[in-house]
């Protein structure tokens, strides 16, 4: 079920009237978990069954490496468990993509494989919810968070609905207790989790889908060459602001549906396109999957412990890793790598940078970052190579601009600027974001009244959330 | 607290202020490069009202909707399509036979570049030399786009003979559109939007031009429109009105002269429900020609067109043909001229 659709309204209006008249914890958590799986199962029902294979599979193995009184044991239960969550990831994820390449790779050494290409439609957020049964596993292996023998409690940990297709990647430690204690509503949730979902469709329906049309078009290599650079550059602002608004409008909604129930959820998005430099931009964009690649990769990999080769090898690899957690293709890998090889020669550079003025280091930092993670994007949203060298081609070649390119421009500016003020409210608090309760009454209600004219007259589009298909 | 209250009006103010920009600019279909038409095609003349035929308007049609592949299309001083002539090759010395063709989108060629447009069939498919004037309009009735032309007719050459062509764009109101004192859709129930015609619904009229007051009530309707499925109204009255507006553009071409002929388009029958026979028996003196029937038992129909339901090239093509043919039956009943050269496309129907 799409969080922008009608169907998800009334929905989420049966449902919480549901929650607000249940008597007790338990009650809410049975009405969650039930509306989890009729959330999860709208699309294709079929994947319900591996969502709670997922969840038995993974709350089984849990409590078995708590209980195991032995190192060796446990070892093996959390292998069991990581092998259990990243065969089902691979095979649904990435069985065709290597059954391809290493084709291709035969290929080319002079076999002649017939390969068979598996039809596999991909279950809608597996990757999002393998993350978060890894990272329980392995902190239940570390003895960081016990494991719960409360199969309610973990089964709503791993499908709550708010989050379970696109994030935030939530660890045990926030929502097990949040789950597991009795919890009460107050005003400021309420006026927090509405201006959270608010929020979230104003970036979803008012910025992403409508910037959408524009990317498509400038992306697509049809007609490509009739096209010039602004053309170009149109595609590049276009998904620059889209994928923000598409994805931290989803977890916007996300956070302001969980609050509106009662749960805080992680903050995912920190302001990332005011960032100063790259490290800063990973500290605030996906913030829940960059931290989780660095609590269960990064440091397990060594870190920075190791000496200089083995942290830019070990930055390369997590990012790299990171890409393909995207997706099963060499574009998202390349564009992890890009990501690795920046955050490397950031961390070489910026040692030999401290002369330079502050504000001057802002101030470029944030311009050099921002321009560095356009690029990026144009590598994460281009569906082939030929697509990426055709719109990185046309930046650098003269060619027609269109009264429609530039009016498109125009309009993409004044986006940036809209994009750019509600990042700055993201970062005001970066904690808890403006607490709309502290907020002066008319402050709130020009708020309210702002978001909600223009998502209502905007209306719905027909766009589905980008992070879907990872 | 009354301080507290003024200050919140002001705050909602100011926020519907900002959400209008904000809409404005969301909306714009400079963000839309899929529309059918980009920009809007329409324009808002104070004689007429907002309409189609903006003068010397030149746009961009999307060859299948939301499609990426377009063509041009250029209207004339006049603001009217064409007019399609017959190739030097038809000329026999005699004048040009000109030809009004009365309609809608489908008869305007909507989709179509020019030379597939059925009226540039047409043309070259007459015996003889025939200039195709256009009065059909996309998102027009027929009885609009006869009132367009009867507001233009001095720029445009007396037509020797009319083609009315029916498919689903006539209305009960018809005597109101075809009134030169009304103007076409403006007043406080439509506004333009960026060169788009919009319904405004009552009760936001004195709001209607505000981009968000429009939208957000047009969302409203949408909404009570699922809730309170409305019933749709009796069909079969089409044929009662649709046989009312014939009478009254016979009438309009025998005052000036002009040979008149119905032509049923493909898709009247399904789109429209008009019974084709009931008006046959209804209006004797009129020369009706059934292309809806034709297209559909020759498998053209729906077959051959658009996901919008507007008509492609090859039916374009079938239909240009036919109406060529209509033309040459008419020229010499009427003993027009003198039909001595053969048609310059060898198409069904094409009289040689």
């Amino acid at each position: 079920m799409l969080f922008n659709s009608q169907q998800f309204v009334i929905f989420f209006a049966i449902v919480y009237t549901l929650y607000l008249l249940a008597r007790d914890r338990v009650q809410q958590n049975i009405i969650i978990l039930v509306a989890s799986y009729v959330f999860y199962a709208w699309a294709a029902p079929r994947y319900l069954v591996l969502l709670i294979f997922y969840t038995l599979a993974t709350f089984g193995i849990a409590i078995g490496i708590d209980r195991a009184t032995t190192l060796l044991w446990r070892r093996v239960y959390l292998i069991a468990g990581i092998a259990v969550n990243l065969g089902v990831l691979g095979y649904f994820k990435y069985a065709n993509f290597f059954i391809t390449e290493v084709s291709a790779v035969l290929v080319r050494v002079g076999f002649a494989p017939h390969p068979t290409v598996l039809n596999i439609l991909l279950p809608i957020g597996v990757s999002f919810f393998t993350f978060q049964s890894l990272a329980y596993l392995i902190d239940v292996y570390r003895r960081v968070w016990p494991a719960t023998t409360d199969l309610l409690t973990f089964a709503v940990f791993k499908a709550f609905f708010p989050q379970l297709v696109a994030g935030p990647i939530e660890r045990a430690h926030n929502m097990m207790p949040q789950i597991a204690a009795p919890r009460t509503l107050t005003a400021s949730d309420i006026l927090q989790g509405v201006y959270w979902v608010l929020l979230g469709f104003f970036l979803k329906c008012v910025i992403a889908d409508r910037v959408a049309p524009i990317v498509d078009y400038n992306f697509s290599i049809l007609d490509g060459p009739n096209r010039g650079p602004l053309a170009a550059l149109n595609g590049i602002l276009g998904f620059t602001l889209q994928i923000y608004g598409d994805f931290a409008g989803y977890t916007y909604i996300a956070l302001g549906t969980a609050r509106l129930m009662g749960f805080q959820l992680q903050r995912n998005f920190l302001a990332p396109y005011l960032a100063t430099s790259l490290q800063d931009f990973w500290r605030r964009w996906h913030v829940t999957l960059s931290f989780w690649l660095r609590d269960y990769l990064y440091v397990p990999l060594g870190g920075s412990r190791r000496g200089t080769v083995r942290t830019y090898a070990n930055l390369l690899l997590t990012m790299a890793l990171g890409g393909l957690w995207h997706g099963a293709s060499w574009n998202f890998v390349i564009w992890g790598i890009y990501h690795g090889c920046g955050l490397a020669i950031q961390r070489t550079v910026s040692p030999y940078l401290g002369w330079v003025p502050d504000a001057a280091r802002s101030v470029g930092g944030w311009a050099l970052t921002l321009f560095f993670v356009m690029f990026g994007w144009v590598l994460f949203r281009a569906s082939s190579m030929s697509e990426f060298t055709d719109i990185i081609g046309r930046l650098t070649h003269v060619g027609p601009v269109t009264s429609a390119d530039l009016q498109a421009f125009l309009a993409l500016l004044t986006f940036s600027v809209i994009v750019i003020l509600v990042q700055r409210i993201e970062e005001f608090d970066p904690v808890h974001a403006p607490k709309m309760s502290e907020l002066a009454r008319p402050v709130r209600v020009g708020a309210f009244a702002l978001m909600f004219l223009a998502v209502f007259a905007v209306g719905f589009g027909e766009y589905r959330f980008i992070y879907f298909q990872f | 607290m009354i301080r507290v209250w003024f200050a919140c009006l002001a705050a909602f103010v100011v926020a519907a202020l900002a959400a209008e920009g904000i809409v404005r600019l969301a909306m714009h279909p400079s963000l839309d490069y899929a529309s059918a038409f980009s920009p809007g095609p329409y324009c808002e003349r104070p004689d007429q009202g907002f309409t189609f035929n903006c003068p010397r308007a030149a746009s961009l049609m999307h060859v299948i909707p939301k499609s990426k592949i377009y063509i041009p299309y250029q209207l004339n001083e006049n603001g009217f399509r064409g007019p399609f002539r017959s190739p030097p090759s038809n000329n026999n010395g005699e004048p040009n036979r000109i030809v009004l063709v009365g309609g809608q989108s489908q008869s305007f060629g909507a989709f179509l570049p020019d030379r597939d447009t059925y009226a540039a069939v047409a043309a070259r498919s007459a015996c003889g030399p025939v200039e195709i004037s256009l009065a059909a309009f996309p998102g027009m009735t027929d009885a609009q786009s006869w009132r367009i032309y009867s507001h233009s007719a001095e720029a445009v050459p007396k037509p020797r003979q009319i083609v009315l062509q029916i498919f689903a764009n006539t209305n009960p109101t018809w005597r109101q559109e075809v009134d030169p004192n009304n103007k076409i859709q403006s007043g406080p129930y439509y506004t333009l939007m960026y060169g788009w015609i919009r319904p405004v619904p009552w009760w936001i009229t004195p709001l209607s031009g505000s981009h968000l007051a429009v939208w957000f009530a047009t969302r409203v309707e949408q909404i009570l429109g699922k809730i309170f499925r409305r019933k749709l109204p009796p069909i079969s009255r089409n044929s009662e009105w649709t046989l009312e507006f014939i009478r009254y553009m016979s009438n309009e071409a025998n005052k000036i002269g002009a040979d008149f002929s119905v032509v049923f388009l493909p898709g009247a029958r399904a789109m429209y429900f008009v019974d084709v026979d009931m008006l046959k028996r209804s209006a004797v003196n009129v020369n009706f020609v059934d292309l809806d029937g034709e297209a559909s038992a020759l498998g053209l129909y729906p077959s051959q067109t658009i996901p919008d339901g507007h008509y492609n090239s090859r039916l374009a093509a079938f239909l240009g043909a036919k109406i060529g043919s209509e033309i040459c039956d008419r020229a010499r009943a009427a003993n027009a001229y003198t039909i001595s050269h053969s048609c310059q496309v060898s198409a069904p129907g094409c009289v040689r």
